[in-house]
């Protein structure tokens, strides 16, 4: 009973997506049909016509090819999805039922035994069309033979040929809006087939998604709807314990009110907020997430919630703040060394003039009654307190805090002056011949400390590389042109070799042993010079190492 | 029996100073702000001290050092803030200059002279 409620049930409610399962009731169905024939035959037929009778054979001929029509039909009913034309059978066996059915009442001439073939042969007609087509047109197929047979001696067209006629007309009909539909339907299959391929492919992007990302659904009030396994694994709380909370329960207090306010205000934008965020496990755990939040809409755009999919980026984040550690430690061992270093030459600079001014007071205590010898002295103390207090200077701008850059107009020719004061004393302890070749006072606009820090550099840098070598020498030469000035640091040196050319402003990277050097000095100058509109280039002049710094000219902005 | 002492530094003043505060007592004091000059005057001369700067343009104390025959001495005067100084010197002075340690270098010297 229930598989012919099934099977009426399909019959009914005929669409693309049950195939298979019809094809499960084809068994329960051939048997059902078969049974009825039998049933047919044995009561009716062969008793009334016996076995050899003409109109025994046409009738089992022809129901046993609408049968098995019906069954190939059923059979290959998925194909039909994809080529209407094998539905050509289940056509055929409709024409051949009805043809051997017509035929039979011709035979049988006014036999009751039409009606039989009739009905029956519209019954199967009517399944196939239900198959293929809709109630409609199995409607059709059924009533009209049935209305007709039924009122046979009562209708207007009395006529046998006139009715067969009709049900001809209706049969045609049918077989035209069949095909008809059959095409419709084979458009609307392979926009099945599309959205079918389409639904795949995205469940299948969504399955990998979700195996990788950290998934979050929320009501539009933020609170959880939904989490995929990584939320709860890198959270560490289970599912049921995050639905109907908001996401507070992961917050870790890193990010500012701010922070949140301005994701809320991109989401109520309607865009996609995209960030970076640190969140905090049930053990209390950190974890940073780089997250992209997209409001879900319903079909009339308003907000119903919004999706996270975000990545875990903790071993990233780790290594960022390992490498900026790093990176700190190592520009302040660089600022210790290059201090260490100078401070050696400074000290003898300081102490030099510092002897002079002790040796001077001790002179003026063992003289004190000679006044042209205490003058002189005097003099010579004044001398020697000039000379600390120019170096201390220069070192106590060296020195600043690089964090507060207050532009100045300057010239460039003071600069160099104190930055030579700095370097003077490194060269004279590397036997460096330091040339210098200064033209007139060109104004530029610049932080003094930091330009100056920049000359330093490149100056040292021209010291230790030609250090040690026979008559070494470092020249500095400026020049300028209508709306630049250069500086140029020029070495004995013959050049810098291809390799080492192309790392030379990396930062880190040194020639120079372990310990002496630090290699933030020129990639640090470049980008301070970058930063005052300038350059910093190594060119091969005269087949000497030479390093260019190149700076705009001040110029007044004349206010109309 | 007068010492003779040198003193060796780019510094003009400073051997101006060194002359002037070593003056009057029982000793000969030249210096020499040239070093070369002042190397060469001590291999030709009967020079009981010596003091030299170590940061000068020419040649460093130590290199200056090296180019001195006579086995004499040697004091390094400098006011460098870390410096290894070589076993072939006496000793060092640091900068600014205690002329008291001096004198009481040369005095020293001198008792062992007379003695």
């Amino acid at each position: 009973m229930e598989s012919i409620k099934n099977l009426l049930n399909e019959i009914i409610h005929c669409n693309c997506e049950t195939f298979d399962e019809r094809r499960k009731l084809l068994l329960p169905t051939f048997l059902i049909s078969f049974a009825v024939m039998a049933f047919f035959y044995g009561v009716v037929i062969i008793p009334k016509w016996g076995l050899n009778h003409h109109v025994t054979h046409i009738h089992i001929t022809g129901s046993t090819i609408v049968l098995f029509g019906f069954m190939a039909s059923i059979l290959l009913s998925k194909k039909f999805k994809e080529n209407p034309i094998l539905a050509l059978p289940s056509l055929a066996a409709t024409t051949a039922a009805m043809i051997f059915l017509t035929n039979a009442e011709f035979y049988s001439h006014k036999n009751d035994v039409w009606m039989h073939y009739q009905i029956m042969g519209v019954i199967y007609a009517s399944f196939l069309a239900s198959i293929r087509c809709n109630l409609i047109i199995a409607a059709i197929n059924v009533s009209t033979p049935l209305i007709l047979a039924a009122n046979y001696d009562h209708l207007i067209f009395t006529d046998v040929v006139e009715r067969q006629g009709i049900i001809y007309i209706a049969t045609m009909i049918s077989f035209y809006l069949s095909w008809q539909n059959t095409m419709n339907r084979r458009e609307v299959y392979k926009k099945y087939a599309q959205a079918d391929k389409v639904a795949r492919e995205k469940a299948d992007l969504l399955e990998t998604l979700s195996s990788i990302a950290i998934i979050s659904h929320t009501d539009q009030d933020g609170i959880i709807t939904d989490v995929n396994h990584n939320f709860c694994e890198i959270s560490g709380y289970e599912r049921h314990e995050l639905i109907g909370k908001d996401h507070n329960v992961v917050n870790s207090g890193e990010h500012p009110p701010e922070f949140f306010q301005q994701m809320w205000n991109t989401l109520n934008a309607n865009m996609i907020w995209t960030g970076e965020m640190k969140n905090i496990s049930k053990d209390g755990d950190e974890f940073w997430i780089y997250s992209s939040i997209k409001p879900k809409y319903d079909a009339k755009r308003n907000t119903v919630g919004y999706i996270s999919i975000a990545l875990d980026v903790t071993k990233r984040k780790e290594i960022e703040r390992e490498l900026d550690e790093e990176r700190t430690k190592m520009i302040q061992t660089s600022k210790l060394a290059t201090l260490g270093e100078m401070s050696s030459g400074i000290a003898h600079e300081i102490n030099n003039p510092l002897a002079i001014v002790a040796g001077s007071a001790s002179v003026i205590r063992d003289y004190h009654d000679d006044k042209e010898k205490v003058l002189a002295m005097a003099e010579k103390i004044e001398k020697a307190t000039s000379r600390i207090n120019k170096i201390v200077k220069g070192l106590k701008k060296f020195s600043r805090s690089a964090e507060c850059t207050t532009k100045e107009i300057h010239t460039l020719n003071s600069i160099v002056e104190e930055s030579l004061e700095l370097t003077r004393a490194r060269a004279v302890r590397h036997n460096v011949d330091l040339k210098i070749d200064i033209i007139d006072p060109v104004k530029i606009e610049c932080d003094e400390v930091q330009i100056s820090q920049v000359i330093v550099n490149l100056i040292s840098n021209a010291i230790d590389a030609v250090a040690g070598e026979k008559g070494a020498w470092v020249a500095v030469s400026m020049q300028e042109d209508s709306h630049i000035t250069q500086l140029i640091v020029k070495d004995s040196g013959d050049g810098i070799g291809f390799e080492t050319l192309e790392k030379i402003f990396v930062p880190f990277y040194t020639t120079k042993e372990v310990g002496k050097g630090t290699g933030l000095g020129l990639s640090i100058s470049k980008g301070i010079v970058e930063e005052h509109y300038g350059d910093l280039d190594y060119q091969k002049l005269d087949g000497h190492t030479a390093f260019i710094l190149t700076l705009p000219k001040y110029r007044k902005i004349d206010v109309a | 029996m007068s010492l003779e002492i040198v003193y060796i530094d780019d510094e003009k003043d400073l051997c101006e100073l060194f002359k002037m505060l070593l003056l009057g007592n029982e000793y000969k004091v030249h210096t020499f702000h040239d070093c070369i000059k002042g190397v060469e005057y001590i291999n030709n001369n009967n020079v009981d001290i010596l003091f030299i700067d170590y940061r000068m343009p020419c040649m460093n104390g130590f290199e200056c050092r090296e180019k001195i025959e006579k086995d004499i001495p040697i004091y390094l005067v400098t006011g460098e803030l870390q410096i290894l100084v070589p076993d072939n010197f006496a000793g060092t002075i640091d900068k600014p200059i205690d002329y008291e340690l001096i004198k009481l270098i040369i005095e020293e010297k001198a008792l062992i002279k007379t003695a």
